[in-house]
């Protein structure tokens, strides 16, 4: 069966050949494994990732027949997937951006977001979230008994836990959180290298990738909205695209998104005032 | 005598299946010449030359042109015409017409981009542009066809380099990759040898030697004859013994060629030395103790190679033995120069394949035995009229000398039958030395003329006071589409000396020639 691409994330090449293998099917995503990294084939209605092929049509991936294990390969602008042939050559390529400095009210847009995810959340994220950015702000020793209590903690695919530290890390990578973000990520990365064989493959992934300031376009959308200061209904939009990743994943981001933003700017703007 | 043609609009064949409809069609009774090509323009000029016509048709054109009787051309161009019918252009995958067929690389690499890997045989002329296609599509390709600019080659294995891709070629052909025989190539078992050779035959006997020996290739990677020169500087076989030291199922390495210009010598061996793998090298030609280094070990000859390789293979000393000739052949020998008549000295070496014929002149070389060839060894002397030997003589058929307009010999050997019938009706040869091919690509029945033609032209010297010696060697393995064992009874039968080794067939006829001239071998 042949299908179109609609939109590619800026880390997947889809010109230089090479091959790799289905690592899991899911209803709404097939997950590859191709060269060490984990790309993301999507339906239409997925928002895109650095490593995501979205195709032209939403719908079921099931009904793609698509199998672990089915053999992938890539050549000049075409994929093969399994019984899939995707021709991507006209899809359009999707790059994150640079996040503004936030601009005033941060903690009014936060207080919202937390408000709305919290009770989509699992129940251990909020305290999860604070307890990695408190430890942020102790010793690596704190940090890493933090890290390690939360990664692969909680339900799901990808477990609340590491939800949570996605989030927590585009917060960190992006632009705006200058030097004192770089340094946090690097503690962050350190602590995270030793436990991370602990959660599942797709799980790991995402956090590899969101440590190397590459998170999902639902995400760091959601991160520019609140920088920017944008507008409710704007706000809510980006909100609810997050939201509506998973069953809980998408909250427990939200609630680590807002506690890395406090822990970067708002205790700055503390210790300024 | 009449000519008569007919041309196949948007018609493509390649070059292989032309030569087997034009060997088919030259057999046709009353049919002097056939020539069956694509429409190119060197083509064109070339049926012009041999007065088969004058032609105002595309590229893309096939012609089918023919010349002998009247009766004769018309069923030659009947006969070209279901053949030619017989596998429709464009090899649709449907016969029921159903399927879209694939009429480019791009589409095949839309159908499934699994594709990796293109075979270009289309006229000189234009193999280039294609083999740039499929290197643009990130295909490794395997370019059959020859007379392609070295320019263009430097271009296309510059690009391949730049983007891990291989070019195997121009005029590479013999491959197997993957276990599947390309172009020229016999039926292997598979094994832990991987071969790079940067000649066709000389790949060949490797790989053959190979199998008998009871092991087996894991790849044959052809480089094309002109990658080791100066100018293109290896780019192709150092890129496959990059990918042969980094292939999981290749445990030795054997690098197959004439010897290279000094700096790419440098830097192959160089990478061979640098290869985690045992390497065998044979530069033909060359002195092995200058090739020999650490890790890299040196053969003097063809089969020598292949049994380093296997010896290394199973984890054995790969002692490079002294060919000899045993003392049971050395009675034969002497017996049959004892009978030979005064004035027969000389051998006559007719070749189909190249690097056999490059052999044979090394060996004879090294026992004294100069020789004429289209071909010429360093120290041999250039046959300037192809068509006629003089004194010791080993020429390579399959030289663009006679192949112009006509079949391979390896297909069509027809031509080299003939020319041994010639060679035995001189008073002056002495043994008759001739390679026989087998594998993918080779004729159906490679020796169904030649035994006639031995044992009339045998009797016809024996009623002149005249015994000559025929020496063979087959070249084939016992899982090739012909079958080996029946063809070396078949030529035992005839009375040929059938060698175990192309080097070793020589090493006969150099024996019996030094025997008839005092020359010591």
């Amino acid at each position: 069966m042949a299908l179109q691409a609609l939109s590619l994330g800026s880390e997947v090449d889809l010109w230089r050949p090479q091959t790799g293998a289905v690592h899991s099917a899911f209803a709404r995503a097939v997950n590859l494994r191709m060269n060490g990294e984990m790309w993301t084939v999507l339906g239409a209605n997925l928002p895109d990732t650095p490593f995501g092929i979205r195709l032209a049509q939403g719908g079921h991936l099931a009904l793609l027949h698509v199998q672990a294990g089915d053999l992938v390969h890539v050549r000049a602008g075409y994929m093969r997937v399994g019984p899939l042939i995707l021709d991507c050559r006209t899809a359009s390529r999707w790059a994150p951006t640079r996040w503004p400095q936030p601009a005033t009210d941060l903690e009014v847009r936060l207080a919202a977001i937390e408000q709305v995810a919290r009770p989509r959340a699992w129940t251990g994220s909020a305290g999860l979230a604070s307890e990695v950015t408190d430890a942020l702000r102790r010793s690596d020793r704190d940090l890493a008994r933090a890290v390690c209590r939360t990664v692969g903690r909680g339900p799901g695919l990808t477990p609340a836990g590491d939800d949570v530290l996605v989030g927590i890390l585009a917060v960190l990578t992006c632009g705006a959180s200058g030097p004192a973000g770089i340094r946090a990520t690097a503690r962050l990365v350190c602590a995270l290298a030793p436990v991370l064989h602990s959660t599942p493959d797709v799980s790991r992934h995402l956090l590899d990738q969101a440590a190397r300031g590459l998170p999902g376009r639902a995400l760091h959308e959601l991160g520019k909205a609140v920088f920017e200061g944008a507008p409710n209904d704007i706000l809510a939009n980006a909100l609810d695209r997050v939201l509506d990743t998973g069953r809980t994943s998408g909250a427990d981001a939200c609630l680590g998104l807002a506690a890395a933003c406090r822990f970067t700017f708002l205790t700055t703007e503390r210790l300024a005032a | 005598m009449s000519v008569s043609s007919r041309y196949y609009a948007n018609l493509y064949k390649d070059s292989v299946s032309l030569m087997k409809v034009s060997a088919q069609v030259v057999a046709v009774p009353g049919i002097e010449t056939a020539s069956v090509v694509m429409a190119s323009a060197t083509n064109i000029d070339n049926l012009a030359a041999a007065g088969l016509g004058s032609f105002e048709v595309r590229p893309n054109d096939l012609i089918v042109a023919v010349s002998g009787s009247e009766a004769a051309c018309v069923e030659a161009l009947a006969k070209a015409d279901d053949l030619l019918k017989e596998n429709p252009a464009g090899g649709g995958e449907d016969s029921a017409g159903a399927a879209q067929p694939i009429t480019s690389l791009q589409m095949a690499v839309s159908k499934d981009p699994a594709h990796n890997f293109a075979l270009v045989s289309v006229p000189g002329d234009y193999a280039a542009a294609e083999a740039m296609k499929a290197l643009r599509l990130g295909m490794d390709v395997m370019v059959f066809s020859d007379n392609v600019p070295p320019e263009s080659e430097l271009a296309l294995k510059r690009y391949a380099q730049q983007h891990n891709l291989m070019v195997m070629g121009p005029d590479c052909g013999t491959a197997i990759v993957n276990g599947v025989p390309l172009g020229f190539a016999n039926v292997v078992r598979r094994g832990p040898i991987g071969v790079v050779g940067a000649s066709g035959t000389g790949t060949q006997e490797v790989t053959v030697r190979i199998h008998q020996l009871g092991s087996g290739i894991s790849q044959a990677l052809g480089t094309g004859g002109h990658d080791l020169a100066a100018s293109i500087g290896g780019i192709s076989m150092l890129h496959g013994l990059k990918a042969l030291d980094e292939d999981p199922a290749t445990k030795v390495i054997v690098l197959v060629s004439k010897p290279p210009a000094p700096h790419v010598a440098a830097a192959v061996l160089g990478a061979a030395e640098a290869s985690a793998k045992p390497v065998v090298a044979i530069f033909l030609g060359a002195d092995p103790a200058s090739i020999t280094q650490k890790g890299v070990h040196g053969a003097a000859y063809l089969a020598q190679a292949a049994d380093m390789a296997v010896a290394l293979a199973k984890g054995e000393d790969p002692k490079r033995m002294p060919m000899v000739v045993n003392n049971e052949m050395q009675r034969k020998i002497k017996e049959l120069s004892r009978a030979m008549a005064a004035g027969q000295r000389y051998v006559r070496g007719i070749f189909s394949g190249g690097t056999f014929c490059f052999e044979a002149q090394l060996i004879h070389a090294a026992a004294d035995i100069p020789a004429f060839s289209n071909a010429p060894t360093a120290g041999n002397r250039k046959l300037e009229r192809v068509g006629k030997s003089l004194e010791n003589t080993i020429i390579d058929m399959g030289d663009d000398a006679f192949t112009q307009g006509r079949p391979h010999p390896m297909i069509d050997p027809s031509q080299r039958d003939a020319r041994i019938r010639e060679e035995v009706a001189d008073p002056s040869t002495a043994v008759v030395l001739f390679d026989v091919v087998l594998g993918y690509g080779s004729a159906t029945n490679p020796i169904a003329g030649l035994v006639g033609v031995i044992g009339s032209a045998k009797a016809k010297a024996l009623a002149e006071g005249r015994r000559v010696v025929f020496i063979g060697y087959v070249c084939g393995t016992d899982q090739d589409p012909q079958d080996r064992a029946s063809i070396v009874a078949a030529l035992k039968s005839a009375g040929v000396l059938v060698a175990s080794s192309n080097a070793e067939a020589a090493l006969w006829s150099a024996t019996l020639i030094s025997d008839r001239t005092g020359a010591i071998p």
